[in-house]
């Protein structure tokens, strides 16, 4: 179709423009975007806490479902494949589903942010804008909220959870979670956690590189950012979840590589025995391990919504 | 006179040089072709460079702009890149972010020399180290740097805070190596990136719109032009030599299959030419070509030739053969007059007044038309041809021997004297006296007369009067009966008139036109028993009142011009006058010598009608002579019968002296015989000519006629001419010739 048609056939006045059949296909573009973009989110830009702009991602889903909140990983967006697919699917099952991006401590950040960018937002400033996020919620009107996290994002959701529980959230859901120390694949390269201290200790506040989880030596922050995150250590973790008043339901993949040699396995599962492993999934649930999770996840939501339903 | 342009025209060149120029032409139309290529693709090239030019300017433009709108667009990026944020709103971190972290983000191309980030107030939130940036931001924003031959483009922007975005947080401001990020930012077509450069020049902050000025650089060779003028100049080359090679080839295929064959044949045709008419000389084959039609025309041209060469000797022969029948006399087979007057002519021309002696003999038969009547014409010819042979054998070897006509022969002698000559003519004589005429049914002597000139230098004037001189003197011989060979002399041409005198020829003419001079004179004829005058023979003199001219002198002049009719008229005259006059004594006859040119007219009677009235008292005798008598008997004898028939007594003089046949005599209508004096002289001579003589008076006596012998000059002769019966006698014995006649002086008579 040229301009010039196009031109005519978008005119109101052209009516025998509308029996070319250039326009029935125009006509069910328009009903499938119409359709589809029912199952799209919107972009939100809000000043969060800290006055930090963020980027979220949100969708109203059916009145009569919960809100969920899908957080990303460590230095990621929500962006992330794993969370879009989470995302997605919720939305598909119509649910309002909520996805931030954790400023990180730059405004407006889009993009996952570099191991050696200068990280100077500490776990604490994140957690505060969970809870800032939850609270957004709560103030859509929804009363009843599902956090769901995806590897780092699990620790930080448990991490706010634990420090500031919101009536509203009902489950936790943790995929892939594992602390942020050090991936045991990985030899020591940055510094220590002893320097970190030590400089701490000393009022020095220099940025230095440190191995934080994928950040092999190159993680480059303040002591205090760095011990921030580091100071969830597994047990830590592992107190965490036992002590939670929210239910939690932990989503482990099968082949997660990154806790192999860490003994987080064994500890994970003493504290959740219920955690879903699913087979020959890995860290971000690739390929079929997708469906998988997808699977997990909406079953566990029903479940958690049928209970809470019941219980109300 | 053959104007200037036509002789241009008519010159023709070789085969060669047309071939040569046509090529010449060939390759200077493709050296003219060649040259305009060539210059046209300059035209080309420098059009192309042009535009090259001018799109490489363009390219320049451009790229700058490119520059310019990166460096804005990074700045802008920069500006919004949230670590740029953080950073200015948490400086204190800044060094190890510039140092560190905006290194490893590589959020910057090479080419950006440094990254500051300047407070809102232009303060760089850290000193600036190792770039150009200042430390503390200009208000003229963008701006170019020369330093140290390098062109940097410094540009500041803003960033805007996110927390109130009308405001400025701070500013980005980067620097860029300009030519590095010119050349990484653009794909140039037409500049040629290698050559641009940063102008030379101090040290010094530029305005942005300034930045052209100070780049320098060129556009490309357009490689495709130049590709062009490879290509143009190699198929110009190529061509060349291909054309080259190939005219040389067309010019050898021409030689060999045109020039070559046409120069054999010319040559060959030169040596058909020099060959004449031998066909041993002609060559096989004229040329040998691989073109069927030259080897046809060479074929045809030797034919050709071949053919011209036997119609050429055809025609020598023809020539020959008419030359031959042009200069040979068909009858005797010797040279003939147009083949003398030929040689004569070339001889004359060849003078040069060399000491040659040259001798000139002329031959005469003697009575040759008396024996053609006799004979008849087939014995006529056939004494022509033994006259010619046999004078033809008594030559010198190499002497030509020519028939002037009749029987009339001539021989020219180079370097022969007079004696070498006479005995030529002696030989001559005798060879003729030795054949035996009776071979060709001639029963007497053929006998020549010779005369003979010479001269000993080759001097055209003299050369010129030989044939004359030897004319006269064959006249002269035969007026000689005693001698065959007649020598020139001068006395000849004296007698013949070329020396006469003009005064007498002149009283010659006169006598012959009647104008008086006339004189006769009487010689006494004696009866030779009595002794007595029987009649006088008038003799005729001139008596101009000068002198006597004798007849000597007088009928050279009458012969030449053919005065005999008149004159004899008149002679008659002068004897009928001085008859008249009683100049005779009476009763004694008178002869009167008449020419048989007189005696042949027509009416002769009326002309000597004086004449007869005096027949009644004197005998008027004409004489004829034998050979006047003998040339014209037929046309004389009529009127000799009417004299006769009046009472003229007609006396046959001379007899002897010329073809005397007795046989001839006998037809002659004559009364007397006057025997000449060489046959009164033979009487005195051996028995064998006086037994002739005798006879022969004896046969004249038995056949009535009188006899008279002339030439008595003693009385031996007068004895013996009596004795052979001689009626009359005349002769000095009896008296010479005078005016006045007078009796007879001899005292014995008896």
């Amino acid at each position: 179709m040229d301009r010039m048609d196009k031109l005519l056939f978008l005119s109101p006045f052209k009516f025998t423009r509308w029996q070319s059949p250039h326009s029935a296909s125009f006509c069910l573009l328009i009903v499938f975007l119409f359709s589809t973009l029912q199952a799209f989110a919107q972009p939100l830009q809000l000043r969060v806490a800290n006055s930090m702009l963020a980027n979220a991602d949100y969708h109203q889903g059916e009145s009569d479902k919960p809100a969920v909140l899908v957080l990303h990983g460590f230095l990621s967006t929500h962006h992330f494949p794993t969370v879009q697919h989470i995302a997605g699917e919720l939305r598909e099952s119509g649910y309002s589903v909520l996805t931030p991006s954790l400023t990180l401590g730059l405004n407006n950040r889009t993009t996952s942010l570099p191991c050696d960018a200068l990280h100077l937002h500490n776990m604490e400033q994140s957690v505060e804008e969970i809870d800032w996020w939850v609270e957004w919620l709560v103030a859509k009107g929804h009363t009843r909220i599902h956090l769901i996290g995806h590897s780092a994002g699990s620790l930080q959701l448990l991490i706010a959870n634990m420090q500031k529980h919101n009536a509203a959230v009902q489950s936790l859901t943790l995929t892939s979670l594992i602390p942020l120390e050090r991936l045991p694949s990985e030899s020591p390269k940055g510094d220590t956690v002893e320097m970190a201290l030590k400089r701490l200790k000393q009022g020095d506040s220099s940025i230095r590189k440190y191995d934080l989880s994928f950040c092999h030596g190159n993680f480059a922050a303040p002591p205090e950012v760095y011990l921030s995150y580091v100071s969830w250590t597994k047990q830590r973790i592992i107190n965490g979840l036992k002590s939670s008043q929210t239910p939690i339901n932990i989503i482990m993949g099968g082949n997660d590589k990154r806790f192999t040699g860490n003994n987080w396995m064994p500890l994970l599962l003493q504290a959740a025995p219920k955690l879903d492993i699913l087979e020959g999934a890995n860290h971000f649930y690739d390929g079929d391990a997708e469906f998988a999770l997808l699977e997990s996840i909406l079953d566990k939501l029903e479940t958690l919504d049928t209970t809470t339903n019941r219980g109300t | 006179m053959v104007s200037e342009r036509t002789k241009f025209s008519k010159r023709a060149f070789s085969s060669q040089t047309y071939i040569l120029l046509l090529l010449l032409s060939i390759v200077l139309v493709f050296g003219l072709i060649a040259h305009s290529l060539v210059g046209r693709v300059q035209e080309i090239k420098d059009v192309t460079q042009t535009e090259t030019d001018r799109a490489a300017a363009e390219e320049l433009s451009k790229s700058i702009q490119v520059v310019i709108k990166s460096a804005n667009n990074l700045a802008q990026d920069l500006a919004q890149w949230g670590e740029v944020n953080q950073q200015l709103h948490k400086p204190q971190y800044y060094s190890y972010w510039r140092e560190q972290r905006l290194v490893s983000a590589r959020k910057y191309p090479d080419y950006v020399r440094g990254i500051e980030l300047y407070d809102n107030n232009g303060k760089v939130l850290a000193p600036v180290i190792g770039n150009n940036l200042p430390n503390q931001r200009g208000k003229k924003g963008h701006l170019l740097q020369r330093k140290d031959s390098k062109l940097y483009l410094v540009t500041f922007s803003p960033v805007s805070d996110s927390d109130n975005p009308g405001d400025t947080l701070g500013y980005v401001g980067t620097v860029w190596e300009f030519v590095p990020a010119m050349l990484l930012l653009n794909h140039f077509t037409y500049l040629d990136s290698s050559s641009i450069q940063v102008a030379q020049g101090p040290d010094m902050a530029w305005p942005l719109d300034r930045i052209k000025p100070l780049l320098r650089y060129k556009s490309i060779d357009v490689p495709a032009v130049q590709k062009l003028e490879d290509v143009v100049l190699n198929s110009v080359l190529e061509f060349g030599v291909i054309l080259g090679v190939f005219l040389i080839a067309v010019y050898l295929g021409v030689s060999r299959l045109f020039i070559h064959p046409l120069q054999q044949m010319y040559l060959r045709l030169a040596e058909l030419r020099a060959a004449g008419t031998e066909d041993s000389k002609l060559p096989e084959r004229l040329v040998t070509s691989r073109l069927k039609e030259i080897n046809e025309l060479s074929e045809a041209l030797r034919r050709y030739h071949r053919k011209l060469a036997a119609t050429s000797r055809d025609l020598d022969e023809s020539n020959q053969e008419l030359w031959n029948m042009a200069h040979l006399d068909v009858l005797s087979g010797v040279h003939n007059r147009r083949a003398f007057e030929h040689d004569w002519r070339a001889i004359q021309e060849a003078a040069g007044g060399q000491r040659l002696p040259i001798a000139f003999l002329l031959f005469d038969c003697d009575f040759f038309k008396a024996i053609n009547d006799t004979y008849g014409h087939t014995t006529g010819d056939r004494l022509v041809q033994v006259l010619a042979e046999v004078l033809h054998k008594a030559l010198r070897t190499g002497d030509k021997l020519y028939r002037l006509g009749g029987d009339e022969f001539a021989t020219l002698l180079l370097n022969a004297d007079e004696g070498q000559a006479h005995q030529v003519a002696e030989r001559c004589l005798e060879s003729l006296s030795k054949y035996p005429m009776h071979d060709i049914g001639i029963q007497e002597s053929v006998m020549i007369s010779i005369g003979l000139a010479v001269t000993q230098r080759m001097n055209s004037e003299e050369l010129k009067n030989l044939p004359r001189q030897a004319d006269l003197a064959m006249y002269h011989a035969k007026r000689d009966k005693h001698r065959r060979i007649s020598h020139y002399s001068a006395e000849m041409d004296r007698m013949s008139g070329s020396v006469i005198s003009s005064r007498a020829v002149s009283a010659a003419i006169d006598a012959a036109k009647g104008l008086g001079g006339i004189e006769m004179h009487y010689q006494p004829i004696v009866n030779t028993q009595t002794g007595q005058v029987i009649h006088y023979e008038s003799l005729v003199r001139i008596n101009d009142n000068q002198g006597l001219i004798f007849p000597g002198d007088i009928f050279p002049i009458i012969d030449q011009r053919s005065l005999q009719v008149p004159f004899d008229l008149n002679i008659m005259r002068s004897v009928c006058d001085d008859i008249q006059a009683h100049h005779l004594p009476k009763g004694v006859g008178v002869s009167i010598n008449m020419s048989a040119h007189t005696l042949m007219l027509p009416n002769l009677l009326e002309h000597l009608a004086p004449l007869l009235p005096l027949l009644e008292e004197h005998t008027i005798i004409i004489e004829v002579t034998e050979t006047d008598l003998i040339t014209q008997l037929q046309h004389v004898t009529e009127n000799l019968a009417q004299l006769r028939e009046y009472g003229v007594i007609i006396a046959l003089d001379d007899f002897g002296s010329g073809y005397s046949s007795i046989r001839y005599l006998a037809r002659m209508p004559v009364d007397i015989v006057k025997f000449d004096i060489e046959m009164i002289r033979d009487l005195e001579s051996d028995a064998s000519r006086r037994s002739i003589v005798e006879n022969a008076a004896r046969m004249v006596r038995e056949a009535g006629y009188q006899l008279i012998a002339e030439g008595i000059e003693t009385t031996t002769q007068r004895d013996l001419a009596s004795s052979m019966g001689a009626t009359h006698l005349q002769g000095y014995l009896f008296g010479k010739p005078e005016r006045t006649p007078h009796p007879a002086t001899i005292s014995n008579t008896a």
